[in-house]
């Protein structure tokens, strides 16, 4: 409390520094004459009265200072004379300013950039009152896998007799076509149980939010986003009078919710629903929602998780065949978000560090080499009278000085990258839309700066403390190149070049993943192909309907020029995907589990999905025959090893919603990895859309062949003319594949950039000292040379002493690399942490690179002219 | 010959200040005359410590000034102890006492 009055005292005083000189002169000149005055009264004539209060009064000046000093007044005189003193310096060494000013840009920039990432992400709390007590509740399988969802009747269970949750609500999302005005989009839509914005505590900013009425109510109602608001609304200032139509039932907006809630993830359009009946007597293994819980008040995270282990244990007992009551998952929410990719981001934070120590190392290095050609000006002015504190200050003024620059320039470049991760992370990043420089960021970035300038400015400012004002003056400023100076060059060299060899085994670790993965067959032929998912309202469109439309639509774009086959199919691979239990004829019913997808005839030939064995769909196939099925060889290898499955017979069995008959394997089609690059492909099975037309109301077509914007438009077309209020997402199978890729193409695109940067910064080090080393060296090489030393000699001295820091450099570096790679192994893809060929590369480039930053000071050094330069010396 | 200020114990300037500014507010001249006269011009203040001193007790909050017209009609700047200063005083008092009595203690028996 003292503290701050007293800084504020000092503040207001150096606010109103000429204020305060005036006041003192004015109580000096006072106290002059109130002992001129009381000399006069004491009986001495005007004059002598005045001198001998003149003389008493002694050195204004110098007792003024004292009175600034009291007041905390010098200091600030002294610092911004340091401020103006260090700026002229700076002025005076452009090129050492400028590439110092980069490298600290970079430096501040990446690791602001990569705080703000992190802060938004992982560390602040996500947006909703008191949200640290909202949970994720999921079920368990026997293996005791958190399976994330749950069923309808499980999740009444819970609610009823669990007592350590205020609220608890079921939602489950699904892409819809929504029409709003004249607009059809596929818009990511929430149905949510009456208690779920009770649970995320979340007000409606205009209108209101879902009641438990709406849910039973003869209206349909739904609230949307923020951005739904902005974007498909065009922000009105009232709710707008025309409905929604979703899945042709028209739904009245009621209200719509704050900006920055992005939870569930991109949904836009919450519906209520009423999860009660037929839902509450689903079965039990019928897992396909979501529940999350609010803590009530003074209940603990452990404290609920052990109720509902008790919970769990009693339904497990009355309903042991059920596959996913094994237990409860009890999660924090911000967890659920941001856990997959806490590991990205924790890499990048540790990439960011290391380029940040690697920038740092470089200014020290730069800073001794300036601080040694200016040993003589310190000298100089220590000689003049300067204390070494105060030279002491003067360095560190500057590097301050310089970080704050620096950091400036970087806070920018940290604005440039935020926004550009927020808009291209907005689909692999949770909470995207919370990035942004805030205050904190900024704090952090000033803090940042400062830190590094005081850091990078304390290494001459040591050299300040031991260099002798004799020696140095005396021999012009070389002999500063003492072995102790040197040694610690040589050591920051080295830091910068085991620190970018941690940093380049990382990138080249997930180069040579990335690699991996890109060589997978994925099982379809990913060039020249356009994928268009639609989606068929079901109130206007009966099965038999649906089936119609795409016999109407596919016929239509398999017309179009340089089209060659043209297919449909309910889940397109890298998407979601339905895996049900299926029994295969004489192997009994032993809860063996297969995917199911339903396609066309010809959906194979457009996505280029060989035929192994037996044959295709035919148009022979249809609603009355023999119900036919085709297996991938995942499937034919897992259920019928060494035998061949054509002929055999197997049942759907959750599946199929009224009886299940037996199908006929006809063929054997090739593996598909549906679930990613990254994933063993899944024993699938397919089925014709005219045998389960109740499963083509939500299609996506593949046309294979033409000109893919032509495609897209002729696509878009098509379906406009059979109906106009469905909305089409069209994209290549290409871009497919790519997106499926992002996260693990970024992570790899920033260690490789960083990388890069820490590489190049480590060229910049070696580069500077080399020089800086001849040139503080030209005269004992002259002499050297002058005795008889042959060019490859100096030559072999310089590039030896490199070769030298870099392989000790390299040891150091290659041990830390593989301590910290096994952090990495989650990301790593059929790469050994320890990859020797990794290795090997990295440290033959590190090597390359180093000798390459060698070469020119090397050259000068072999190039010096013993004659010329001894006599410019001596003369 | 009376002994200047500056070549007192460290604080002691302080203390004396402090305590000639316990009865009233009073001017930088003002408080280095009393101090003269208390002392039976024993002690002598100079200029050079007692405005470094007025200045590092107001900036420690000690005193407060403020401008007032002086007994000459003209302006000048009266300083004020405050309520941390009559502690700080209180506390200086006391230790000066314990280490005068304790100088006092080894000149007469050691």
């Amino acid at each position: 409390m003292r503290l701050i009055r007293k800084a504020a005292r000092r503040l207001r005083t150096l606010l109103r520094t000429r204020h305060f000189e005036q006041e003192l002169d004015e109580e000096l000149s006072f106290h002059l004459e109130m002992q001129t005055r009381w000399h006069e009264s004491q009986g001495m004539d005007p004059a002598a009265a005045r001198a001998l209060a003149a003389r008493e009064f002694g050195g204004e000046t110098r007792f003024k200072e004292a009175v600034r000093d009291a007041r905390g007044l010098s200091w600030a005189d002294d610092l911004s004379r340091d401020v103006r003193f260090a700026a002229r310096s700076y002025r005076r060494t452009p090129g050492f300013t400028v590439v110092s000013l980069l490298t600290l840009a970079l430096g501040i920039g990446t690791t602001t950039a990569a705080f703000s990432i992190i802060d938004a992400v992982l560390i602040r709390p996500l947006p909703y009152p008191e949200s640290d007590r909202i949970v994720t509740l999921s079920g368990r399988d026997s293996l005791a896998n958190d399976i994330r969802t749950v069923s309808a009747p499980t999740f009444h269970d819970w609610r009823e007799q669990s007592r350590s949750f205020e609220a608890m609500a079921l939602y489950a999302t699904a892409r819809r076509g929504v029409v709003s005005g004249d607009g059809a989009m596929y818009v990511e839509t929430a149905t949510v149980s009456s208690d779920f914005f009770r649970v995320m505590r979340l007000p409606a900013v205009m209108g209101r939010i879902l009641t438990p009425a709406d849910a039973d109510g003869e209206e349909p109602v739904a609230v949307v986003s923020h951005g739904f608001w902005v974007r498909a609304l065009g922000s009105p200032a009232t709710l707008p009078e025309q409905p929604l139509r979703i899945d042709s039932a028209a739904y009245r907006i009621v209200g719509v919710l704050p900006s920055t809630r992005e939870f569930p993830a991109g949904a836009e359009v919450f519906i209520p629903g009423a999860f009660g009946n037929p839902w509450r007597t689903a079965s039990r293994n019928n897992i396909n929602f979501n529940a999350i819980a609010r803590l009530a008040p003074h209940v603990a995270l452990e404290m609920a998780r052990a109720e509902m282990r008790t919970i769990a244990a009693r339904l497990h007992l009355s309903h042991p065949e059920d596959l996913y009551t094994y237990g409860i998952a009890v999660t924090p929410l911000q967890a659920r978000l941001v856990g997959p990719v806490r590991i990205y981001l924790h890499l990048l934070g540790g990439a960011v560090a290391v380029v940040l120590l690697v920038a740092c190392a470089n200014l020290a290095n730069a800073n001794l080499a300036r601080g040694a050609v200016r040993a003589r000006e310190l000298a100089i002015r220590t000689a003049l009278g300067a204390g070494h504190l105060r030279l002491v200050r003067q360095l560190l003024v500057e590097s301050v000085l310089l970080g704050l620059s620096g950091g400036a320039v970087g806070i920018g470049l940290a604005w440039a990258l935020v926004r550009l991760v927020a808009r291209a992370g907005a689909a692999e990043l949770p909470r995207a839309g919370e990035i942004g420089i805030d205050a904190t960021v900024l704090t952090f970035a000033v803090v940042l700066s400062v830190t590094v300038g005081v850091v990078v400015g304390l290494a001459p400012a040591f050299q300040v403390g031991r260099s002798r004002l004799y020696e140095t003056i005396s021999t012009g400023g070389r002999s500063t190149a003492t072995r102790q100076r040197v040694m610690s060059r040589d050591l920051l060299v080295g830091l910068e070049l085991a620190l970018a060899i941690v940093l380049l085994v990382g990138a080249g670790l997930l180069i040579r993943s990335f690699r991996a993965v890109l060589s997978r067959d994925i099982g379809f032929r990913t060039e020249n192909a356009v994928a268009a998912e639609l989606s068929l309202p079901s109130a206007t469109y009966t099965s038999g309907g649906s089936v119609r439309f795409y016999d109407a639509l596919l016929p239509s774009l398999r017309a179009l020029p340089g089209v060659t086959a043209v297919g449909a199919t309910n889940y397109l691979p890298l998407g979601s995907s339905a895996t049900g239990f299926i029994e295969i004829e004489g192997r009994g019913d032993r809860g063996d589990g297969a995917g199911y997808r339903v396609v066309t005839d010809d959906y194979f030939k457009a996505m280029g999905v060989p035929l192994l064995r037996g044959r295709g769909f035919t148009t022979a196939d249809g609603q009355g025959t023999t119900r036919v099925t085709l297996v991938n060889r995942q499937m034919a290898e897992r259920f019928w090893p060494g035998q061949d499955p054509v002929g055999k017979r197997l049942k759907a069995k959750s599946m199929e919603w009224k009886d299940t008959p037996w199908l006929t394997v006809i063929g054997v089609v090739g593996n598909v990895r549906h679930w990613g690059l990254e994933q063993e492909p899944p024993a699938e099975h397919y089925v014709l859309y005219r045998q389960r037309p109740e499963f083509t109301l939500s299609m996506a077509v593949v046309v294979r062949g033409g000109d893919s914007s032509q495609i897209m438009r002729a696509v878009r077309q098509g379906v406009r003319a059979l109906d106009r209020n469905i909305p089409v997402d069209l994209g290549t199978l290409g871009e497919r594949v790519d997106r499926s890729l992002g996260q693990r193409r970024f992570i790899m695109t920033v260690l490789v950039a960083f990388g890069a940067l820490a590489l190049t910064l480590a060229a910049i080090g070696v580069y500077g000292v080399l020089s800086f080393i001849v040139a503080q060296r030209t005269r004992e090489i002259a002499v050297r040379m002058a005795l008889g030393a042959e060019r490859r000699r100096v030559l072999a001295l310089v590039v030896g002493r490199v070769v030298r820091v870099a392989l000790v450099a390299a040891i150091v570096g290659l041990l830390a690399a593989r301590a910290v790679s096994r952090l990495m192994s989650p990301l790593l893809f059929e790469v050994s942490p320890a990859d020797p060929r990794t290795y090997i590369v990295v440290t033959t480039l590190l090597v390359a690179v180093a000798l390459l930053a060698a070469y020119v000071p090397a050259r000068r050094a072999a190039s010096v002219d013993p004659m010329l330069t001894l006599r410019s010396e001596c003369g | 010959m009376p002994l200047p200020t500056d070549e007192l114990l460290q604080g002691t300037l302080d203390l004396l200040i402090l305590r000639t500014l316990q009865r009233e507010p009073m001017h930088g001249w003002a408080v280095s005359h009393r101090i003269q006269e208390i002392s039976r011009a024993a002690l002598r203040v100079n200029q050079g410590s007692l405005y470094p001193a007025l200045h590092r007790l107001e900036d420690d909050g000690l005193i407060t000034a403020e401008w007032g017209v002086s007994e000459l009609g003209r302006r000048a700047k009266f300083y004020q102890i405050t309520t941390a200063g009559r502690r700080q005083l209180a506390r200086e008092t006391a230790s000066w006492r314990r280490f005068a009595d304790a100088i006092q203690l080894v000149l007469q028996f050691a």
